[in-house]
Formats: structure tokens, C-alpha cells, sequence
């Protein structure tokens, strides 16, 4: 099972008109996908809308009431791939993904269905992974929805507004035959709130009451000449048509305020901290009764010409506030104000930073800088500079206080990881052959590229960490190793990566880390888990997966045992075997494993059952202070506290209590043999007679020399 | 919680992943939300969750107004410096990290953290002492919190969880800010919200009692550490005799660190080694008077005097052996792994000697045959590798002759070796005393490199030579404290390699 469990929050999905919600975004979200009357939803985990997708699987009683299929798509572009059911038919549906990462995967089959055009609404959900807290590189999605005429909404940030652009994108999603993108940052994935609820819709057709006869029409296969056609469509027809009931619909807004010379126009999922930054500047309130006009952009492709026109017409200045590159939003409104001979200054990014996250501190010094550069008549400029300057004296204050930086604690592996000792392995192995080329894959191994490993030179993309090997392993003198997640591995890897290298006789050495589950997502059952999300069994392996795709070598190496590991690829890389050698890793996720185990452990513990306990620990007094340990281990339970011998003042080191007896540090320290303060206990609970017999005899015998 | 009418109540909650950070946001919601207030929350997962800082963020107001029709309020997803009104922590530097980032502003912010302390991988992972000075962090808050509740929580959730593992940290928390009164509700309410979680209720409750007494300005958990680990010295009387002979000859303020340096010394060779420690500190007091220190707090002998005694009481395998099979050694880890009663231990220590450590324990004759035999067969030459099941009668008997060989120790190769380097050092002491107080309390201080076992120890033992062998650069004692800087900032050696090129190094030449 996941990671987190929403089974009690899945009972807010079954509320009917006027009751309260309150729950999570992405909880809200799938609300409103069932109040919309969708009979399909997919898509592929990955923060932030990993949440999304458990949601989705643990509501599942409510969907079949509804009629409503679910997919754990194998990648994003087999939940676009889902979409094709709108095409023909009236069918309401949504998918969703992490973006861009999870856009990219998708967009071939994305342009098709945007260029066929859809009957039914279609709505995706995308996890705008961007700014604080994000993983992968920092871009838009954006250029998505503008290269393939795909409409993309990104809601101003409080529930009723998101659930409500939901519902708005599938009636605009049918009445211009064009899918919708919704945008949803982290945080307003896992925003908290409430709003009043509808009842839920069944969809026109679904998996009780199903479509009986097909359609064909040519027009929507993508071939010529339809193709050509359907670009001709998407110009004339749909996007004049999403216009028009954008303006209809009123879906952007405009915040009216005094100081009409000057206004803003902002990405609606930036407004909330935008209307903090200018309550913080004394120019708003919390209730958003702004003193400058700001115009939001629930809507951020298509813009609205004439709602542009209109808004910049009585002004002598706007401030675009348009968060990451390009400038999008900033070019198509200096656009619009030239052909319509505005005289309006428009200004963004050389206000505003051009790149990274727009947090209200950036927002509050950009909207200070656009004033004073504009002199909008009826502000007190002074005053305005004098509540930015006490404010900034005030943090400055703060951010002083300290006389040294507050180190940073970045990620790495968890306590008892089975990554750790595969990396520890790799380490070894090097210090003994010299150092290595790795290509890094998309995952929680990603992390070996960081201190204390630092393994994994390079990565391309999820599942791609053997393809990125094949135009660099021919022009290298050793062997080049390449990383595959378990998850990659099902997502493209498996034909991207390995039949590939078997097809193309390559020469190369692949590890597949095997933990059981998309684990850096949080913990979404793959085919390789061995059952599904509902928790029915599945017959699937990786090692039958690299048979029958013609692997010749493959070796199946439990992560746990370096010594065995360590052989494994010193063979995989010695070895006068031409042609891909494959190391199947396996070790089960330690947090999945810890949470059994320690159910079990407790079940077994009442039960008065005999239970071992394994943990680790260091002698205090034999540690001589080096840390050599920590450097090599990095588990986050390996650790430091004060020094016992009051004439020593280096701390030594300690394990605490997160320990779940891996063994991982004293097998490191034991193998580059660093020390000898590590000790391994056994602790047995509810022990048999000949535990307790033995125990007495030895505690005699020993008692007796320790008299000596 | 004032001005609501205007702004909205912010609370930033600053947490360690897997220290419940989640669940204390659950309580708090749950707490405002039957206060009528309407609550909006969000937070940061994603690879924080792993192991690094999560955040997260609630702003909150009176339910219903002004009117349910009227406009809604505006509420931000992020923390703004200079914005935020409570800020709660389950560790100092998490703490720290929000003040620095202007979060905590003296104006606005009250404050309620633990002052207990997670270590972060650099702060672990340094070859010396690389822990930050987290009083320091402490005393910022005291002056640019509006309030600064802290108590270590860590510690209170360990005594009200009756020995098991901690954790509930955040219960404590919860505890603290009922207690300090800081939001108008009821102390039943909040503890309905730990009820309502139904996640550990009893130990969260007994957690959030402690915590609740203790803002009040109540007694927290009595310490419970162990003795030190002089409660070792059996006193025998010569080491009562020599402890006396120094009372009467040191200044009191050195008492206390000597008489640790003899115990230590005579636990490790007997009381004529702990003799021949004293004699050496002799020599170093009478230079230290000399050289005025009686008006530094003899501080060049009370600093010799802590790292000659680890100079002298060197690591061995007949020290860990002994070491590892003191019955204090079985009680301590029954206690760290926190063992019930009626349950049994069973320890195993890993032990990787090299034929050089198996060598440096016997007279030289013999230690030359079998660093031969070794060189030759390459036996044991990268260590010989042991699992010892140390509670085993077996594995016992075996740790326990090793540990009996100390008599061999004052005849074996290494004894002499050691014995060398340290008056090597001493001499260095001298001279350097003879010149400049300050340089001789860094030649002083190069002791600090040498420690370990194998590898490590020979690296230390390198550097420390290497380092001292600059006592005569014109700048010495920038000089030597760079370098020995340089030599604890990484075991590859770069840093030191680097320092010892630089032309400002000595012109005595690195090797």
C-alpha cells in the first residue's frame, strides 16, 4: 500500500450539495473530477501530485459507484494515450502528472489528441513541480499548452476558485474540442481548506452504461489530409471559440482598486502572494481590496485580447507578474498593447526576477520598484518607501542574529535504505579499480550522487540511465556503469534501455535497483511489487522481464550483502563477456519494510511469541572521535554526542534509535577497516528455555573471568 | 492573537522528517477548527521527507465573517519574512534556520522549540568537533523572538514514554504552547485533538502534560544520565598516592583534569605509567610558570596535560579487547539498545586487526618475523577479518586474553615508537614554550591529530609529524595552526597538501 493512506479522507468524495469539504487540494480536486461527471481518470505519480494518484486508488468504492475507471498508467504517456476516449465520443476525462518532466513523456500522444480535438472534456492535471521543494529542472509548462493549442488554467489559490476551474475547463474543454491543462503548484496541492460541495455526476457513459456503437471519422485520425485541416481548426475555430467562453464565463478576474493609473496582471496561482506582499506594503487587505487594479489570470493560455485592452486602457503602466522563463505572458501583452496602439508601459521581467520561485518577499520588492518607477498619481511614494524600509529592518535584524550560517540538511538516504550498501559497494569497488563512469537514473538512487557517495555523473530523464550510456560507453576505455530504478525500469526503461543494448549488442553494465515500489514517490505498487495498488497479486519480475528480452548475464544480488555485491561487479566489469550485464539489486524499501515490521513485531510481542531484534551500536569508549564512519555510511541514525572521556573533546560517534539493525555501518567500517567500536545486539524478547539456559550459563562463566 | 479583524494569524511549524511534524499540524487544525476558527494549511513534502527540514504553513481567522457572502479572505501558501506570528520547532537549528531567514521578528513572532539537538551531515561528518554552537542559536532567539518558550522536548518525550524510543516530540510541543497561553483556547481542547488523532493517544498525552507543566514554569524530567566513565577507578591505593603527590604540586585549578589523566593512565598501564605521566607534566609545569602562565591559568599544562594522556594511553587491540569486556561495557549497551528486564542481549563486535596491529604488540625481534611472513604471504596484511560473539563464552574467553596481554605492551616495537614521538612532541613544547606562549599551546594542540585505529591512525600520525616539523616557520604559530587546521579538514589529505604549497608555508619545506 502507499505511503499515505487517504481512506479516511475519501469519505469527503461522497458529499452531496451544500456540504461543507475540507480536505487537501488534490482531495478537493478529484472532487470535482466526479461533481464534472468524468468516466475515466489516469495518470503517473510524481510530486506533487503523487497524493492524487493514492487518493484515486483508495477511493476506489466511490468510483465504481460512479462508474468511474481508474488506470495506474506504466507513464504519463500512456495516461495521455487515455485521452483518445474523448476524441470520438462524449466521454469526460482526466489525467494527470508531474510537470514539465511528466509533460515531456506525454506530448507525443498530448499532440495528437490536441490536434485531433475532443468531444468530450478533457481535463490534465498538471503538478507544477517549480520552486522550493522541487526535484527536477526548472521549467515551464507553459510552452506545452502554446505549441500544441492546449488550454491552460492556473487558478487563483483558494478551493472554491480551484474546484470551480475544474468544472469551467470541461465545459470550455467541450465548447472549443480542445483539452485543458490545469496547473497546480506543491503547495496548492497540499493546500487545506474547505468549500461547499455539489453532488456528484454520473458521466454520459460509463462502465455501467456503456458506448454501443462505434464512430469513424476520418477528420479526427491525424494523417492528411486531416491533419492539415486540423491545424487550420485549431486557429480558426477553436481558439476563437476557448476565447470567446473564457470572456463569457468570466473566468479570469479583475480586483478593482483606487490607484487606477498604475495596475497588475498576474498568473492567478501567484495572487495570493502577491495580494500579501501589497498587504505587507500596507496596499491591500486580507480580504484582497487592493488599492492597485490587478487583473488574474485564471487563465494563462489563451489570453484574452480585448479583457487586456480593457484593463490596460485608462493605465499608464502594468506590471506583468509572470513567474520562470520565457516571458510568455509578458510578450503576448506588449503584443496585444502594439497592435492596439496602447500607450501603455508594460513591465515584468526587468522589474522582476527572470528566473526562480516569485515568494512574496520577491513580490514585495518588485511591486515597490514598479511604483516608484511609475509615480502612480494619489500614492504617497515616502510612505510607501518607509513601511518597505522598517520591514526590511526588521528581517535585517533577524537574518543577523546569528553570527554563523545555519548549516543545510540535504537529502540523502534513509535509515536501513538498501540503496546505501549498493553505493557503499560501488565506493569499494573503486577505491580497488579505480574510479568509475555511473549514469544516474530518476529515483531515490539519484541521492548516491551526493556526498557521502558521490556516485552518478550524469542524468537524462526517468528509466533512461542505460540509453544515456550508449553514445559515451563506445568511447571509453573502461566499462561504463549505468543506474536503473525499479520504477524507470517499467516506466521506458526495459525497452529504452535494456532491449535496446540487447539489440544493439552493446557492451555494458546495468544495475537495476530493485525496492519493490515507486519508492521516491511515495511508494505506489509497480509491476514488479508482485501485487497491485488494490493489493491483488501479479506475476511479474524484472529478472523474467530481462530474459525475455534476451539478457544473457544476469545476476540477482541481494544489496544488503557488500561482499557479495562487491563481487558481482567487480565480474560485471572485468568480465570478457561482450554485452549487457545486468545486476538486479534487490533490498525491500526500508520505510515499506519498517512499517510491517514493526506491526508485526508488536502483534508478535503481545502474543508473548520469541521476537529478535537486531540493532547496532559503538563503544564509546573505543571510538576515537574520526567519523571516518559517517563519512563512508551517511545513515541518518549513525550519529555524534559528546565525548564520555572528559580530557577528549572531539564528539564520538553514536547510533540512536531510529537504528533497524541494516548493519550497514559496522559492515563499511568493518570492510575499509576503520575501527573496531562497532558492536552488533541481538536483544531477544519473550526468550525459549535454552535461550534463558544458555544465557545463565554464560553469564556465570563470564561473571566469573571478569572477577579476575 | 490581536489585530485579526485586519490580517490573518500565521504559524510556521518547522519539523525534522519522521518527527511528526504532520500529525502536530493535524492537532493544530483539528484545535483552531473547534475554536471556531477557519484554517488554511499546506506544506512541502516532497525529498524532504526523506530525511531533510520540512516546513509547513497555516494561516488562520474567525470562522463566519464578516458575513459568509462577503469577500474571503486572501491567505498566502508561503511564510513571508517579517510575517509570520507563531513559529513552532521541534529542533534548535530548525529554529535557527527560520530566524535567519526573517521569519522570527522580534515584533511579531512568538516562538516555542526544543533545544535539543539533530545533527546535520556536516556537522556529523567533520574529522574533529564540527557541531555548531547551538547556545548561540538559543541566545538569538531570547532577543529577536516577541517570545522564546525552549526546553529540550526531545528529552521530556523520552521520560514520558516509559523507555521506549522517542518521538513525540511534537506532543510536547503541543504541551508547551497550551501552557504558554500564547492562542486563547482551553487546554481540554487541545488535548481533544490529540484525542481526535487517535495516534499514540496515551503516550502523545503524557507528553503534552509534561510539556504543558513545563511552560508553565514547572520541573521537567530529572537527568538521568549515567555517572562518567571515572566511576571506573576502582581507586587503588597507588593511584590515590599519586593523586595526592599532584594535589600538592599542581595549582588547584589543574586538579581536576590531572587526577582524570591518572586514573586514565593507570587503568590503561598501571600506576608507574600514570608516574611516568605526572613526570612528564613536570617538566611542562615548571616551563609553563616560567613562561608567565600562571596568569593564563597554566593553560599550557592543562592542555598538555589532556593530550598527553591520550598520547600515552594509545589505541590498541589489548585496549579494545579490554575495553570491550568490562561488565560496565555489557551493562552500557543493554542500556543503549534499551533491552527489557527479562530480555537477553547477545553482542557481536567486528574486528579487522592487521598483521601490523597483531605486530605492534609484540617485542620487536618477533614483530619483524611476522611483519616478514606477512609482506611475503600477504597474510592478514589489509586485516584479518573477525565477527566475535563477544556473549559467548567462546568469543569471551578469547577477548578477554587479548586484553591480558598488557603486560607485553612496555616490550613491544610500538610502545617505543609512541614513547618517541611523544617526546618528540614535548621537546617541541619546550622549545616553542621558550619562545612564545601561544605557539606552544598550538604545538600543544597538534596532539589532537593523532587517533584511531589502522589507516586512520597512520594518517594522524603522519600529519602530526608533518605539522610539527613547521615550528621554526617565520609566522609559527599562524603557520602550525593552519596546517593542523588543514590536516583535520579532509582524510584525502587535499586541504593539507594545499596549505603546506602555499608560499606563506614554511620555508622548512613540506615532504
Amino acid at each position: 500500500m502507499a505511503e499515505r493512506s487517504f481512506k479516511k479522507e475519501v469519505a469527503q468524495l461522497r458529499i452531496g450539495e451544500g456540504e461543507l469539504f475540507r480536505g487537501e487540494g488534490v482531495l478537493a480536486v478529484t472532487k470535482a473530477l466526479l461533481q464534472s461527471g468524468v468516466s475515466y481518470i489516469g495518470g503517473y505519480q510524481g510530486a506533487p501530485i503523487s497524493h492524487m494518484m493514492d487518493v484515486m486508488n483508495d477511493a476506489k468504492e466511490v468510483r465504481e459507484e460512479l462508474g468511474v475507471h481508474f488506470e495506474n498508467c506504466a507513464s504519463e504517456a500512456g495516461a495521455a494515450a487515455m485521452l483518445a476516449a474523448s476524441i470520438h465520443y462524449p466521454l469526460r476525462g482526466a489525467v494527470t502528472w508531474k510537470s514539465t518532466v511528466g509533460t515531456n513523456v506525454a506530448s507525443d500522444a498530448l499532440a495528437n489528441v490536441a490536434s485531433a480535438g475532443v468531444t468530450g472534456g478533457c481535463v490534465i492535471v498538471i503538478g507544477e513541480d517549480y520552486g522550493e521543494g522541487s526535484s527536477i529542472m526548472q521549467e515551464r509548462s507553459h510552452a506545452f499548452a502554446m505549441k500544441s493549442q492546449i488550454w491552460l488554467l492556473d487558478p487563483r489559490l483558494d478551493l472554491p476558485t480551484i474546484v470551480e476551474c475544474v468544472e469551467q475547463g470541461f465545459a470550455l474543454s467541450e465548447a472549443s474540442n480542445t483539452p485543458v491543462m490545469l496547473t497546480l503548484r506543491i503547495r496548492a496541492c497540499h493546500m487545506y481548506g474547505q468549500f461547499t460541495a455539489k453532488h456528484n455526476k454520473k458521466g454520459r457513459y460509463n462502465a455501467d452504461d456503456r458506448i454501443e456503437a462505434p464512430v469513424f471519422d476520418y477528420a479526427k485520425v491525424v494523417l492528411p489530409p486531416s491533419s492539415y485541416r486540423q491545424e487550420v481548426q485549431k486557429i480558426e475555430r477553436r481558439w476563437p471559440a476557448a476565447v470567446d467562453f473564457i470572456a463569457a464565463q468570466g473566468l479570469n478576474e479583475v480586483f478593482a482598486g483606487p490607484l487606477g493609473e498604475v495596475g497588475i496582471i498576474v498568473q492567478g496561482g501567484l495572487f495570493n502572494a502577491l495580494n500579501r506582499a501589497l498587504e505587507l506594503l500596507e496596499l491591500s487587505d486580507s480580504f484582497g481590496r487592493t488599492k492597485l487594479p490587478i487583473y488574474v489570470l485564471n487563465v494563462t493560455y489563451p489570453l484574452i485580447p480585448s479583457e487586456l485592452e480593457s484593463f490596460c486602457a485608462d493605465k499608464k503602466a502594468v506590471l506583468v507578474v509572470e513567474e520562470g522563463q520565457p516571458n510568455y505572458i509578458e510578450q503576448f501583452v506588449k503584443s496585444v498593447l502594439l497592435d492596439s496602439k496602447s500607450r501603455t508601459a508594460v513591465h515584468g521581467k526587468d522589474i522582476l526576477p527572470m528566473a526562480g520561485e516569485y515568494k512574496t518577499q520577491v513580490l514585495l520588492d518588485g511591486a515597490v520598484e514598479f511604483i516608484a518607477s511609475t509615480r502612480p498619481a494619489g500614492l504617497d511614494l515616502a510612505a510607501l518607501a518607509a513601511v518597505r524600509d522598517a520591514h526590511r529592518s526588521r528581517v535585517k535584524q533577524s537574518t543577523e542574529a546569528i553570527g554563523f550560517p545555519v548549516p543545510g540538511r540535504p537529502p540523502g538516504f534513509c535509515i536501513g535504505c538498501p540503496e546505501r550498501p549498493l553505493f557503499s559497494a560501488l565506493k569499494l569497488l573503486q577505491e580497488e579499480l579505480g574510479p568509475f563512469h555511473v549514469c544516474g537514473d530518476i529515483g531515490c538512487h539519484l541521492f548516491g550522487s551526493l556526498p557521502p557517495f558521490n556516485i552518478g555523473q550524469h542524468t537524462m530523464g526517468y528509466g533512461l540511465g542505460l540509453a544515456s550510456a550508449s553514445g559515451l560507453a563506445p568511447n571509453f576505455k573502461g566499462r561504463v556503469i549505468s543506474l536503473m530504478g525499479d520504477g524507470g525500469f517499467w516506466h521506458n526503461g526495459l525497452t529504452s534501455g535494456i532491449a535496446n543494448a540487447v539489440f544493439n549488442g552493446d557492451d555494458g553494465v546495468v544495475i537495476v535497483v530493485d525496492n519493490g515500489y515507486a519508492a521516491a514517490t511515495g511508494h505506489q505498487a509497480i509491476p514488479s511489487t508482485g501485487h497491485d495498488s488494490q493489493g491483488n497479486p501479479v506475476d511479474m519480475s524484472i529478472e523474467k522481464a530481462l530474459r525475455g528480452v534476451g539478457v544473457q548475464w544476469i545476476r540477482s544480488v541481494d544489496s544488503y550483502d557488500i561482499d557479495d555485491m562487491i563481487v558481482a561487479l567487480r565480474e560485471a566489469v572485468t568480465s570478457e563477456n561482450h554485452g549487457l550485464k545486468a545486476i538486479v539489486a534487490g533490498g525491500e524499501c526500508q520505510l515499506v519494510r519498517q512499517r510491517r515490521v514493526r506491526r508485526e513485531t508488536a502483534t508478535a510481542l503481545e502474543r508473548g511469541e520469541r521476537v529478535v531484534r537486531t540493532r547496532y551500536g559503538v563503544d564509546e569508549d573505543v571510538c576515537t572521535g574520526d567519523h571516518a564512519c559517517i563519512r563512508l555510511s551517511g545513515c541518518p541514525s549513525l550519529t555524534i554526542k559528546d565525548n564520555p572521556d572528559p580530557l577528549l573533546s572531539d564528539p564520538v560517534a553514536t547510533i540512536d534509535d531510529g537504528c533497524v539493525g541494516c548493519g550497514n555501518c559496522a559492515a563499511v567500517a568493518h570492510e575499509a577497516g576503520l575501527c573496531p567500536s562497532f558492536f552488533k545486539a541481538e536483544i531477544i524478547a519473550n526468550p525459549n528455555w535454552f535461550d534463558r539456559a544458555m544465557h545463565g550459563m554464560r553469564q556465570r562463566l563470564i561473571g566469573m573471568l571478569q572477577g579476575q | 492573537m490581536a489585530d485579526q479583524a485586519k490580517r490573518l494569524y500565521s504559524v510556521l511549524i518547522s519539523a525534522l522528517g519522521g518527527e511528526g511534524g504532520g500529525v502536530l499540524s493535524k492537532w493544530f487544525i483539528d484545535l483552531a477548527e473547534s475554536q471556531g476558527q477557519s484554517v488554511q494549511y499546506t506544506y512541502i513534502p516532497g525529498v524532504a521527507q526523506r530525511t531533510g527540514a520540512t516546513t509547513y504553513y497555516i494561516e488562520m481567522c474567525p470562522r463566519a465573517e464578516p458575513a459568509p457572502q462577503g469577500p474571503r479572505r486572501v491567505r498566502a501558501l508561503m511564510p513571508c519574512p517579517g510575517d509570520v506570528d507563531l513559529l513552532l520547532a521541534t529542533e534548535i537549528l530548525e529554529a535557527g534556520r527560520a530566524l535567519q531567514t526573517g521569519y522570527v521578528t522580534r515584533e511579531r513572532t512568538e516562538v516555542i522549540g526544543s533545544t535539543h539537538r539533530i545533527y546535520a551531515v556536516v556537522e556529523k561528518a567533520a574529522m574533529g568537533d564540527g557541531r555548531v554552537q547551538h547556545e548561540q542559536i538559543v541566545e538569538a532567539l531570547r532577543a529577536h523572538a516577541k517570545r522564546f518558550v525552549g526546553f529540550d522536548m526531545a528529552a521530556c518525550a523520552r521520560a514520558s514514554r516509559a523507555g521506549e524510543s522517542g518521538g513525540a516530540i511534537n506532543a510536547v510541543l503541543f504541551g508547551a504552547l497550551a501552557g504558554s497561553g500564547i492562542l486563547p483556547f482551553p487546554k481540554d481542547a487541545y488535548e481533544a485533538a490529540i484525542r481526535g488523532g487517535a495516534v499514540a493517544v496515551d503516550d502523545n498525552l503524557a507528553g503534552f502534560e509534561l510539556g504543558y507543566v513545563i511552560a508553565k514554569g514547572g520541573d521537567g524530567p530529572a537527568r538521568t544520565s549515567r555517572p562518567a566513565a571515572t566511576a571506573e577507578t576502582k581507586a587503588a591505593p597507588s593511584v590515590a598516592v599519586l593523586a595526592g603527590k599532584m594535589e600538592n604540586a599542581y595549582p588547584p585549578a589543574l586538579h581536576d583534569i590531572l587526577r582524570h589523566g591518572i586514573v586514565k593512565l593507570a587503568d590503561y598501564q598501571g600506576a608507574a605509567y600514570a608516574q611516568r605521566y605526572l613526570e612528564r607534566l613536570d617538566g611542562i609545569l615548571k616551563l609553563d610558570s616560567a613562561a608567565g602562565g600562571g596568569e593564563r591559568g597554566f593553560a599550557l599544562t592543562r592542555e598538555s596535560a589532556r593530550w598527553l594522556a591520550r598520547l600515552m594511553a594509545y589505541d590498541d587491540i589489548i585496549r579494545v579487547a579490554d575495553l570491550k569486556t568490562r561488565a560496565s561495557r555489557f551493562e552500557r549497551v543493554n542500556d543503549e539498545v534499551k533491552a527489557g528486564a527479562r530480555q537477553i542481549v547477545r553482542v557481536t563486535d567486528f574486528l579487522k586487526p592487521s598483521m601490523a596491529e597483531f605486530a605492534s604488540i609484540v617485542p620487536a625481534p618477533l614483530a619483524r618475523l611476522l611483519l616478514g611472513f606477512s609482506e611475503r604471504t600477504g597474510f592478514a596484511a589489509k586485516g584479518f577479518p573477525l565477527s566475535l560473539k563477544t556473549t559467548s563464552v567462546f568469543g569471551f574467553m578469547l577477548m578477554r586474553a587479548a586484553a591480558k596481554l598488557k603486560f607485553l605492551r612496555p616490550r613491544s616495537d610500538r610502545f617505543r615508537r609512541e614513547q618517541q614521538a611523544i617526546d618528540t612532541w614535548l621537546a617541541a613544547l619546550a622549545a616553542a614554550a621558550g619562545r612564545d606562549y601561544d605557539l606552544a599551546l598550538e604545538v600543544a594542540a597538534c596532539a589532537r591529530l593523532v587517533k584511531g585505529y589502522g589507516p586512520t591512525h597512520c594518517r594522524g600520525a603522519q600529519n602530526f609529524e608533518t605539522v610539527l616539523r613547521h615550528i621554526d616557520a617565520p609566522d609559527a604559530v599562524r603557520t602550525i595552526r593552519a596546517l593542523r587546521q588543514a590536516a583535520l579538514a579532509d582524510d584525502e589529505g587535499k586541504a593539507l597538501r594545499g596549505q603546506l604549497a602555499r608560499p606563506s608555508g614554511a620555508p622548512g619545506g613540506a615532504t
